[in-house]
C-alpha cells in the first residue's frame, strides 16, 4: 500500500527527449503534411459534397434470404454451435472449443475437459481464427521454374511428385529428406513409420524452434532416454525458474498459469515463485523474488544452487563444477531458494529456460530428482521413437554435399527459423527438388520448386498428442478455404495412397482404440475433444551418466551479452501476419507493431544510449539496427532481443514490421554482442502505455495515486484495511433509486492471479469485432482495445516490482459518462449495465472526457473500410460493426448475457451462476476475472465482492463501479 | 414634395397584399414542413404495405387460410431460435413432389431441389442490422404471430402490416397485455381473447411473470 | 493627440461634458460621412486586398470541412484521452468574442452609456459573425454533421428524446437563442439607417435592396415609438443572455468531473473572459478601420479610452480567476485537482499556459497608463495579444485537463494536425469575410443614435436623461432630423 509505482523510465529521469517533446510545440505537423497517405485522402475533397448527398437514403435496400435447399438435421440458422478441436504449439497440444456460426468458425475458446487448457486458452489460440481467414494465406499451388513463379495445380504437382518418388523408390529413398514442423501428431508418426518402411534410406527431420530441443538433449544426456518433462504447477508450493517463461512461451503455459493461480489461492500455504532471468517476462513479473541476472551467469547460478542443496544433504551428482564468486544479490537469491526448496522437497519444482544449454537442463533434472519432485510436481514422458529420424546438422551436411534429391518441407518456415543450423537459408536451394507445404508463400516457399497451400488446423482433419499423452482429434470447422491439404494428406500422397485426412485419422484411431466400439469412442473423442485413454504415461527415469557436468560453468563475462527469445506475440515470426497479435501490447514493454532492443537504465547510461534511439549492434555472423527501449529489470550489461520481426514474405500485415535479427537461433539463447553504438536518430517505438513521456511532476503524482490503484497485501494477512471497503459507496446527496432488474451484473478482477499475458485482450477483440487500427494510429493513441492491461513498475529501476491491472469499462452505477451524453446514447440498464448504443451515438466524445477510467474508445476513422471479404467471415454476427464517429467500450459481452437470459427463460429455469461468461473471463488461464449476478448472494462474483481483498478504483468520485479488484498478494521469502 | 415621398418608400401599394401572405407563409410554412417530413419519413409511410414480388408466387392465403397449415410447419425454428427460418426447398417438396408436381409456378422450387441452390426469397420484414430481434423470446412468452405479421392467412402476397419502428416496439414492451395469449395459441390467426383482452393479457402477464425490458441493450448491441 | 485643450476628449470636466462627436459636425455631415462609406462605387484597395485574403481562408475552411466529413475525425489531432481539441477551443473562443457586441449594445444601453452609440452597430455586427463562427464548431465536431439534428428535441418514431441533463444540450439552446436575439437586435437597430441609405440610393437595385431591408421605414413618430420600445425590449432580453450564454458554455466544463474543469468559479470566470476577449476584438477591428475611413471624429480617442478601461477591468477579473483556480486546487486538498494545475504551469503544456498568462495578465497592465489607453497603436497591439491569450486560455483549459486526468496509464499528449490549424485559420477567414462585407455595404456606425447624442439633438437635459424616454413626445422637427433623410429642414 501507498508504494509509488511509476510507468516508464522517461518518468524516472527527466530525459532530454522529454524536454524536446515539450519544447517542440507541434512536432509531427510537417510529417503530416508531407505524408503521401494524408495527401491522397486530401484528394477525396472533390467527393465531399457527393458524400453528403449520399446520406439521403430513404428505404432499405431489397434483401434476399437464401434458405438451405435441404437443411442438415439439427442445424438451426443463426444459432451458434461449438465443436471441440485442438491446436499444436510449442510441441504440445491445447484442447479448444470453437464456436461456429452458420458454418463459420468465429471464436476459439479453451476446452474445459482438456487438461492442458481447463477452459483457458493462450493468445495464439484466440488469434488463430484471424489466421484462418487471412486473405494473404497461400491459395494456389505454385511452381518455380528457373526462379519463375508459375501458378500450377494439385494435379500437375501430383504427376511430377509421383515421377520423382518412382525414381527414389529404386534406391530405397536415397536422398529423400523430410523437414517437418514437429507437430506431435500420432497419425503423422504412423505415416512417418510407413514412409521409413517404404523408403528405408529416407531421412526425417523435425524442426520447430519452439520445441525445447536443448531440454530434450539435456534430458537424454542425464537420463539416457529421450523424455520430456511435464509439470504440474498446481501441486507446487515452491517454484523456481531459471530464465524459463513458464506462463507464456512454454508448452504448458496455460496449465502452468492455472496451476500457479491455484497455488496462490491456497492461503494456508501459498505458492512462492522465484525467478532468475536476464530480461523481464511475465513469469518474472509474477515472481515473489526476482533476480535480474546476466544470461551467461544463469548456469553458474544453477550450479551454485546445486552446491547449496548438496550442502543441505540432497543427493546431487558430483563433482559439481566450481562455481565462480557470486554477487551479493545472487548469493542471497541462491540461499533463499535453497532454503525453500529443501523445506518444500517434493512440492517444489525447478524449471530451466528453453534457451539454456543442455547441461543446465540435465542439472535441473538432477535437482528435481534429488528433491523428490519427480512424480509429484514434474513427471517425465517418453517421446515416440520413430525410425528414420535425422537431425538438422545431418541435413545440412547432405545439402552441402548435394546429396538431397527430394526435400519435403512440411509447414514451419526453416528458411527463417533454421537458417543458422542449415548454414544459411541458401543451402536449401541445393536440394534437387524442394517441395514446400505451407500456410503462407513465405521465405521458404520462395526457395522451393513447388509450394503447396497447407490446410489450417481449423479446416483440415488431424490429431495431436499432449506431452503427457492425451489424444485429441483436430476437427475441422470449415472446408479448406483455399483448397489446402494437411501435411498428413501430402505424406499419404508420398506413400502412393491418396487417403483423405479424415480417413488417415480414422485409421490411426482404429489402430489405437481397437475395433470394438471404435465408432462410439471416436464420436465421444470428437465431442469431448480428447480420448478417454492416454497414449503414454510417465516413465521412471534415473540419473544415467554425469558427463554433462563439465559443460556447466560460466562463459566470458566481460562482453555485452544479449538474451534472445522468440517474441511473446508473433513467436518465431509464424504469427507475423496476424494483426490482432501485432497490435496486442507486449505485456512488459507495451510495445505494439515491432520489436526493440531492451536494456536496463544503468546499462543504457554506461553505453550512452537514449530511450527510443536507433542503435546498431553486431554479433558474430550478423548485425541489426533497431530502436533502444530502456526497460527496468533488465540485467546489467545485458540486452533483450526477440526474433520473429522484420519478415519479408509474411504478408501485407507482417512485412517489414519490426527489425529482423538474421542468423540468430530462432529458439533463442545467450548471444555475445561484438559491438553496439547509437546512431543518434530516433527510432519508431509504438507503445500503448507511454504515448507521452512523463516528467518529474507527473511522477510525483503517480506516487500519490498508484498505491491506491494497485493495492497489495501480504500472503500472511491477505486483508485490506476496512476503510477501503467504506469508500466503495460514499453517500449520495439525493434519494437513491434502486435497480429493478432481475439480474445485477458485476465483475471481480483478482490482481493476485492476473499475470498480464494478454489473452483476454485478444479474446475480447475476437468476440466483439474490435478493429485493428495500425501502428500510425496506435502511435497517436487511438488503439481500440476494450480491455487495457495497465503495467506498473515499483521500487528501484534495476530490480523493480511489477504489477498488472486489467482495466475495462467499470459499469459505474453512477456513471459520469451517462450524464453528459447529449443524445442519451449511453444510459444505464436496470441490470446495472452501462449501455452504449452505437446507432444512437453522434460522436461528441463528451462521455470519454468525463470517464475517469478512460476506457471508452472512439472510431476516429472507418476502421473496417478495407476489410477483405474473407476476413469479414471472422466477424461475430451478434455484435454490431461500429462505423466511424461512434464511441464504443466494454459491454460485459452483453450479447452473451442476452443469449443466456433468453435461453434460461425459454427453458423456464433461472439463469445459473457461471452460465454467462464474458470472453475475457472465459479465456483467462488463471481465472483472474469473475463475472456474474450480484443480486444472487450465492454467486461467485457476489462472494468475491465481499472478499477482504476487494476494492474499487477511483471510488472516491462516487462512481460506484460494478467492477472490483482483489488486492495483489505478495509472498516474498522472509529474508528478502 | 409628394413625388420624392412616393419615391422614397420604394414599396409600391400592391406589396401591401404581400404582407398578409408573408405572415401566413411564416406561420403555416413551418407547420406544413414539419407535418410533411414527419409523416413522409415515418416507417408507417415508408415501410408499411411493402409487398415485394417473390420468386415463387407462394400464397399464404391458400396454404394457411384454406389448407390450414400451421406457421411452424415451415417456419419451424421460430420457437427455439432468434430467426424464424425460411423453409428449405425440401420442406416445399415434402408435398409438392406429388401435389402440383408439374406446375410452372413451382419451377423455381423444383430447380432449387434439383440443383441444391437456394430459392432467393425476398425479405419483407427487414429490421436494421443493429436491431437484434429474437422470435423465440416473443413466441414463447405468448406474443401471437398476428401481432407483428398481421393476418398472413389472408395474404396472397405477404406484405408488411406493422411499421416495425422503435416506437412501435416500445409500445408493446411497455404494455404487452393486449398482445399476450396462451403460448400454445400463438400461431392461431383468428384467436380472440375470451374476455376483455387487456384484463386477460394482464392476468397472463402476472401468471407467466412477463417483464419486457426497455433497456437499449435488449435490442441494440 | 493634437487637439486643443477644450476639446481634449480624455479630460472629464464634470461641469461641461466634452462632446462625443468632435468637430461639431451637422447631422447632414454625419449622414454624409457614414453613408458615403457604404455608397462609394469602388472599395478602397486595402479593402479589396484584405477581402481577397479572408475569402481565400474562408474557402480553405470549406475545404477542411469537406475533408473532415469525407474522411472522419481522425484528420484532427484528437486521440484518447484528449477527445476534445481545437474544435471546442475555437467554439468557446468565438462565443466569447461575441459577447462584447451584446454587452455594448444592451448593457451599456440600459446603463445609458452614451458613448456606446459610436461603436455599438459595429460591435453587434462583430457579435453576429463571431457567433456564426462559434456555431460552426459544435456542428462539425462530431465529424458527421448530418446527425446533428439528433441534438434537438423533436417528436420521432423512436420515441427518443435528447438527454436534457447534458450541458451540450443546453448549449444548443443557449447559443441558438443568443444568435437569434443578437441578430434581431442588430437588424432592428439598423432599420432607420437602412432607410437613410435607401433614400440616398442612386441605383434602382440599391433602392430596392435597402428598401426591402428598411421595411418601409418612414421615420414617423409612431415608427420611432415602436422602434424605441422594441429596442428597449430587445436590450432587456439580450442583457441576461450576455451572462447566460457563456455561463452555459462554461457548464460544458464545470459540470463534468474532470480535474481542472469541475469548478464552480467557471461561469463568472468565463463571462469575464468573454467580455475581455470581446472588447479586445472590437478594438482590434475598430482601430484600423476608424483610421482607414477617417472616423476619428465619431469613434474618438475617448471611446478607445473607455474600452481600454473595460479591457483592463475584465482583464483583472480573469487574472483573479487564474489565481483563485490555483488557490482552490491547493486548498481543496484534492491531489488530482492540485496536480492538474501544477501540470498546467509546469507540465508538458506549460508553454501554452505561460503564453496565456503573459497575454492575459501581464500585457493588459499597460492600460493603467493613460498614454497607453489613448495611443491607438499600443491599444491595437495589446488587444491582439489579448485575443491570442484568450484563445490559449481555452486551449489550456480543454487540453491540459484531458491529457492528464485520473489514471496515469491513460495519459496522453495532443498535437494538432495541419487540418486543425487550417480550420482555425479558416474560421478567421470566414469571420473577416462577413465583417468586411458588412462594413462595405451596411452603415457601420449607428447614424441615428450618434445624432441623438450630438448637442443639436437638444436632448441634453441633464445627466440622467437617456435615449429611451423621449421619443414618445419627440418634437416634430426631430422626426426629420432623426428620420435619417438627408437632413434638409422643413
Amino acid at each position: 500500500m501507498g508504494k509509488a509505482y511509476w510507468r516508464s523510465l522517461d518518468e524516472l529521469a527527466e530525459t532530454p527527449e522529454f524536454r524536446q517533446l515539450v519544447a517542440r510545440e507541434f512536432p509531427h505537423l510537417a510529417e503530416e503534411i508531407f505524408d503521401p497517405k494524408t495527401r491522397r485522402d486530401f484528394l477525396k475533397l472533390i467527393g465531399a459534397s457527393l458524400g453528403m448527398l449520399g446520406m439521403a437514403a430513404c428505404r432499405w435496400p431489397k434483401e434476399t434470404i437464401l434458405p438451405f435447399a435441404g437443411r442438415p438435421e439439427g442445424r438451426i440458422p443463426g444459432v451458434p454451435q461449438q465443436f471441440a478441436t485442438a491446436m499444436a504449439l510449442f510441441g504440445n497440444a491445447l484442447g479448444l472449443l470453437v464456436t461456429s456460426y452458420d458454418g463459420r468458425p468465429i471464436k476459439v475458446e479453451g476446452n474445459p475437459l482438456h487438461p492442458e487448457s481447463q477452459g483457458g486458452a493462450h493468445l495464439w489460440a484466440q488469434a488463430s481464427v484471424l489466421e484462418l481467414y487471412d486473405p494473404d494465406r497461400s491459395q494456389v499451388v505454385v511452381q518455380r521454374r528457373a526462379g519463375q513463379r508459375v501458378v500450377s495445380s494439385w494435379e500437375a504437382f501430383r504427376d511430377e511428385f509421383r515421377g520423382q518418388l518412382g525414381a527414389l523408390s529404386a534406391t530405397g529413398g536415397e536422398g529423400f529428406w523430410v523437414l517437418a514442423d514437429g507437430t506431435p501428431s500420432p497419425t503423422r508418426w504412423r505415416l512417418q513409420a510407413k514412409l521409413a518402411d517404404l523408403y528405408p534410406k529416407a531421412r526425417w527431420v523435425d524442426w520447430d524452434p519452439l520445441v525445447r530441443w536443448q531440454e530434450r538433449a539435456g534430458l537424454r544426456q542425464a537420463t539416457g532416454v529421450s523424455v520430456v518433462p511435464h509439470l504440474d504447477m498446481s501441486r507446487a508450493r515452491v517454484a523456481v525458474s531459471f530464465g524459463d517463461d513458464l506462463f507464456l512461451r512454454h508448452p504448458q503455459a496455460v496449465a502452468n498459469a492455472r496451476g500457479y493461480a491455484q497455488g496462490r489461492r491456497d492461503l494456508q500455504n501459498p505458492l512462492r515463485l522465484f525467478v532468475a532471468e536476464p530480461v523481464p517476462t511475465i513469469t518474472g513479473a509474477a515472481a515473489d523474488l526476482r533476480l535480474a541476472v546476466k544470461p551467461d551467469r544463469l548456469s553458474a547460478l544453477l550450479a551454485a544452487l546445486a552446491e547449496a542443496l548438496a550442502k543441505a544433504g540432497l543427493q546431487l551428482p558430483a563433482p559439481l563444477p566450481s562455481t565462480p564468486a557470486l554477487g551479493e544479490k545472487e548469493r542471497a537469491f541462491v540461499a533463499a531458494v535453497a532454503q525453500d526448496l529443501v523445506s518444500a522437497r517434493s512440492s517444489a519444482v525447478v524449471a530451466v529456460g528453453a534457451a539454456l544449454p543442455p547441461a543446465c537442463h540435465a542439472l535441473g533434472f538432477a535437482i528435481n530428482l534429488a528433491l523428490g519432485a519427480v512424480g509429484s510436481t514434474v513427471s517425465y514422458m517418453p517421446l515416440p521413437e520413430v525410425p528414420g529420424s535425422g537431425s538438422l546438422p545431418e541435413l545440412r551436411e547432405a545439402l552441402e554435399s548435394s546429396a538431397v534429391k527430394l526435400l519435403l518441407v512440411l509447414g514451419g518456415n526453416p528458411a527463417l527459423t533454421a537458417a543458422r543450423e542449415l548454414g544459411g537459408e541458401g543451402n536449401l536451394r541445393r536440394a534437387k527438388t524442394l517441395i514446400r507445404l505451407g500456410l503462407y508463400e513465405d521465405e521458404t516457399s520462395r526457395l522451393a520448386h513447388w509450394h503447396l497451400p497447407q490446410a489450417h488446423f481449423l479446416e483440415g482433419w488431424g490429431d495431436v498428442r499432449t506431452l503427457d499423452g492425451v489424444y485429441s482429434v483436430v476437427q475441422p470447422l470449415i472446408a479448406p478455404l483455399y483448397g489446402g491439404k494437411t501435411a498428413e494428406e501430402l505424406l499419404s500422397l508420398a506413400l502412393g495412397q491418396e487417403q483423405s485426412a479424415y480417413e488417415l485419422v480414422r485409421e490411426t484411431f482404429a489402430a489405437l482404440a481397437g475395433s470394438k466400439g471404435a465408432e462410439q469412442a471416436f464420436r465421444k473423442t470428437l465431442h469431448d475433444g480428447l480420448w478417454s485413454e492416454k497414449l503414454a504415461g510417465p516413465v521412471a527415469v534415473q540419473l544415467a551418466g554425469t558427463g554433462w557436468l563439465g559443460a556447466l560453468g560460466v562463459q566470458d563475462e566481460t562482453k555485452l551479452a544479449a538474451w534472445v527469445l522468440p517474441d511473446s506475440k508473433v513467436l518465431d515470426g509464424r504469427f507475423a501476419n496476424n494483426p490482432w497479435l501485432q497490435e496486442l501490447p507486449e505485456p512488459i514493454t507495451k510495445l505494439t507493431w515491432g520489436n526493440a532492443l531492451l536494456l536496463g537504465p544503468s546499462t543504457a547510461k554506461a553505453l550512452g544510449v537514449r530511450h527510443r534511439e536507433l542503435v546498431r549492434l553486431s554479433w558474430e555472423g550478423g548485425e541489426a539496427t533497431l530502436p533502444a527501449f530502456v526497460l527496468p529489470g533488465v540485467a546489467e550489461r545485458t540486452l533483450g532481443l526477440v526474433t520473429g520481426y522484420g519478415r519479408q514474405a509474411a504478408g501485407r500485415v507482417g512485412d517489414g514490421v519490426g527489425v529482423a535479427l538474421r542468423g540468430l537461433d530462432a529458439e533463442g539463447g545467450a548471444l555475445v554482442v561484438a559491438t553496439l553504438q547509437g546512431t543518434g536518430r530516433e527510432g519508431e517505438v509504438v507503445s500503448t502505455q507511454d504515448h507521452q513521456a512523463i516528467d518529474k511532476l507527473g511522477l510525483e503524482a503517480l506516487g500519490h495515486r498508484l498505491g491506491e490503484l494497485v493495492r497489495e497485501v501480504r500472503a500472511r494477512n491477505p486483508v485490506l484495511p476496512p476503510e477501503d471497503k467504506a469508500e466503495l459507496r460514499p453517500p449520495m446527496p439525493w434519494k437513491e433509486r434502486p435497480f429493478t432488474g432481475e439480474y445485477q451484473w458485476g465483475m471481480v478482477v483478482d490482481l493476485a492471479a492476473c499475470i498480464g499475458c494478454g489473452a483476454c485482450v485478444v479474446a475480447c477483440q475476437a468476440e466483439n469485432n474490435i478493429p485493428v487500427v495500425g501502428a500510425k494510429q496506435v502511435a497517436k493513441g487511438r488503439q481500440m482495445h476494450w480491455i487495457r492491461i495497465d503495467r506498473w513498475f515499483s521500487g528501484p529501476a534495476e530490480e523493480p516490482g511489477f504489477a498488472f491491472q486489467p482495466v475495462m469499462c467499470q459499469h459505474c452505477e453512477n456513471a459520469p459518462c451517462e450524464q453528459v451524453c447529449p443524445v442519451a446514447a449511453t444510459v444505464h440498464s436496470e441490470e446495472g449495465l452501462n449501455e452504449m448504443v452505437y446507432n444512437r451515438c453522434v460522436g461528441t466524445r463528451y462521455c470519454s472526457n468525463n470517464c475517469p477510467y478512460k476506457v471508452r474508445r472512439f472510431n476516429y476513422f472507418n476502421y473496417f473500410k478495407n476489410v477483405s471479404q474473407v476476413t469479414k467471415m471472422a466477424f461475430n454476427p451478434e455484435v454490431t460493426i461500429r462505423g466511424r464517429g461512434v464511441m464504443e467500450k466494454c459491454t460485459f459481452c452483453v450479447q452473451r448475457i442476452e443469449a443466456g437470459k433468453i435461453a434460461a427463460r425459454n427453458a423456464g429455469k433461472p439463469l445459473v451462476d457461471g452460465a454467462v461468461v464474458p470472453a475475457c473471463a472465459q479465456t483467462c488461464p488463471t481465472q483472474a476475472i469473475a463475472f456474474g449476478n450480484l443480486a444472487d448472494p450465492s454467486s461467485k462474483v457476489a462472494k468475491l465482492q465481499q472478499d477482504p481483498r476487494a476494492y474499487g478504483i477511483l471510488t472516491e468520485l462516487n462512481t460506484r463501479p460494478r467492477v472490483l479488484y482483489l488486492a495483489k498478494i505478495t509472498n516474498p521469502p522472509e529474508e528478502a | 414634395m409628394t413625388e420624392p415621398v412616393a419615391r422614397r418608400w420604394v414599396f409600391p401599394p400592391w406589396t401591401n397584399k404581400l404582407r398578409q401572405l408573408l405572415g401566413a407563409l411564416l406561420v403555416l410554412g413551418p407547420v406544413y414542413l414539419v407535418v410533411l417530413v414527419g409523416t413522409g419519413a415515418s416507417p408507417k409511410t415508408t415501410d408499411v404495405g411493402y409487398a415485394p414480388e417473390q420468386p415463387v408466387p407462394y400464397s399464404h392465403a391458400l396454404h394457411v387460410g384454406q389448407l390450414g397449415l400451421d406457421c411452424r410447419y415451415c417456419h419451424n425454428t421460430v420457437e427455439v431460435a432468434a430467426k424464424a427460418a425460411i423453409p428449405s426447398t425440401q420442406t416445399c417438396m415434402n408435398c409438392h413432389a406429388r401435389i402440383r408436381a408439374t406446375s410452372p409456378k413451382l419451377l423455381a422450387v423444383r430447380e432449387s431441389y434439383a440443383t441444391g441452390m437456394p430459392v432467393p426469397w425476398v425479405r419483407v420484414h427487414d429490421l436494421p442490422d443493429y436491431v437484434y430481434f429474437n422470435h423465440a423470446a416473443h413466441v414463447r412468452r405468448g406474443v401471437g404471430c398476428v401481432s407483428c405479421h398481421g393476418r398472413v392467412d389472408t395474404m396472397e402476397v405477404v406484405q408488411q402490416v406493422a411499421p416495425l419502428s422503435m416506437g412501435w416496439c416500445l409500445d408493446c414492451h411497455r404494455q404487452p397485455e393486449r398482445h399476450l395469449r396462451p403460448p400454445e395459441l400463438v400461431t392461431s390467426m383468428d384467436w380472440v381473447a375470451p374476455e376483455d383482452p387487456v384484463a386477460y393479457g394482464r392476468r397472463l402477464r402476472e401468471q407467466r411473470g412477463i417483464r419486457p425490458s426497455t433497456d437499449c441493450w435488449t435490442c441494440h448491441r | 493627440m493634437s487637439l486643443p485643450a477644450h476639446l481634449d476628449p480624455t479630460l472629464d470636466d464634470p461641469t461641461t461634458r466634452p462632446p462625443l462627436v468632435l468637430g461639431q459636425p451637422s447631422f447632414a455631415d454625419i449622414t454624409e460621412q457614414v453613408s458615403a462609406i457604404a455608397e462609394r462605387p469602388k472599395p478602397p484597395l486595402w479593402w479589396t486586398v484584405s477581402f481577397a485574403i479572408s475569402l481565400f481562408f474562408a474557402v480553405v475552411l470549406l475545404a477542411m470541412l469537406g475533408y473532415l466529413f469525407v474522411t472522419g475525425l481522425g484528420v484532427w489531432g484528437l486521440n484518447m484521452p484528449v477527445a476534445w481539441g481545437f474544435a471546442i477551443v475555437n467554439f468557446v473562443f468565438w462565443v466569447g468574442i461575441g459577447h462584447a457586441g451584446t454587452l455594448i449594445s444592451a448593457i451599456l444601453f440600459l446603463f445609458r452609456q452614451k458613448w456606446r452609440t459610436a461603436i455599438n452597430r459595429f460591435a453587434e455586427g462583430m457579435t453576429i459573425f463571431a457567433v456564426i463562427c462559434a456555431g460552426l464548431f459544435p456542428a462539425i465536431h462530431t465529424g458527421r454533421p448530418w446527425f446533428d439534428y439528433w441534438l434537438f428535441p423533436y417528436p420521432n418514431q423512436m420515441q427518443m428524446w435528447p438527454n436534457f441533463r447534458s450541458p451540450l444540450m443546453w448549449d444548443v439552446f443557449a447559443v441558438s437563442t443568443y444568435f437569434t436575439v443578437s441578430l434581431l437586435f442588430w437588424y432592428v437597430g439598423m432599420i432607420p439607417d437602412l432607410a437613410t441609405l435607401r433614400d440616398r440610393a442612386k441605383s434602382k437595385a440599391r433602392q430596392i435592396v435597402y428598401g426591402v431591408l428598411a421595411l418601409g421605414w418612414r421615420g414617423s413618430a409612431r415608427h420611432w415609438h415602436r422602434y424605441e420600445r422594441v429596442y428597449l425590449l430587445l436590450a432587456a432580453l439580450a442583457t441576461p443572455l450576455v451572462l447566460s450564454v457563456h455561463s452555459v458554455v462554461s457548464f460544458d466544463f464545470a459540470v463534468s468531473q474532470l480535474p481542472g474543469w469541475h469548478a464552480t468559479i467557471f461561469p463568472p470566470y468565463f463571462v469575464a473572459g468573454a467580455i475581455f476577449s470581446g472588447f479586445a476584438m472590437v478594438l482590434t477591428l475598430l482601430i484600423p478601420i476608424r483610421k482607414a475611413f477617417g472616423l476619428e471624429n465619431i469613434v474618438t480617442v475617448r471611446h478607445l479610452d473607455n474600452m481600454a478601461k473595460i479591457l483592463l477591468a475584465t482583464g483583472l477579473m480573469v487574472a483573479y480567476a487564474y489565481g483563485i483556480e490555483f488557490f482552490t486546487a491547493w486548498y481543496s486538498g484534492n491531489h488530482y485537482e492540485a496536480f492538474t494545475f501544477y501540470n498546467r504551469a509546469l507540465g508538458p503544456y506549460a508553454w501554452a499556459y505561460w503564453i496565456m498568462v503573459f497575454c492575459n495578465v501581464v500585457v493588459p497592465q499597460v492600460l493603467w497608463f493613460r498614454k497607453a489607453r489613448t495611443t491607438p497603436w499600443i491599444l491595437m497591439v495589446t488587444s491582439i495579444l489579448v485575443n491570442v491569450g484568450m484563445w490559449f486560455e481555452r486551449f489550456v483549459i480543454t487540453v491540459t485537463s484531458l491529457s492528464r486526468d485520473f489514471l496515469p496509464s491513460s495519459w496522453g499528449y495532443y498535437k494538432p494536425t495541419w487540418v486543425d490549424l487550417l480550420t482555425l485559420a479558416g474560421s478567421f477567414g470566414l469571420f473577416l469575410t462577413l465583417f468586411l462585407l458588412f462594413i462595405r455595404f451596411l452603415p457601420m456606425i449607428a447614424m441615428a443614435e450618434v445624432k441623438s447624442v450630438m448637442p443639436q439633438a437638444g436632448l441634453e437635459r441633464g445627466p440622467h436623461r437617456g435615449h429611451g424616454q423621449y421619443w414618445g413626445e419627440i418634437p416634430h422637427q426631430h422626426e426629420a432630423i432623426l428620420g435619417g433623410n438627408n437632413g434638409e429642414p422643413h
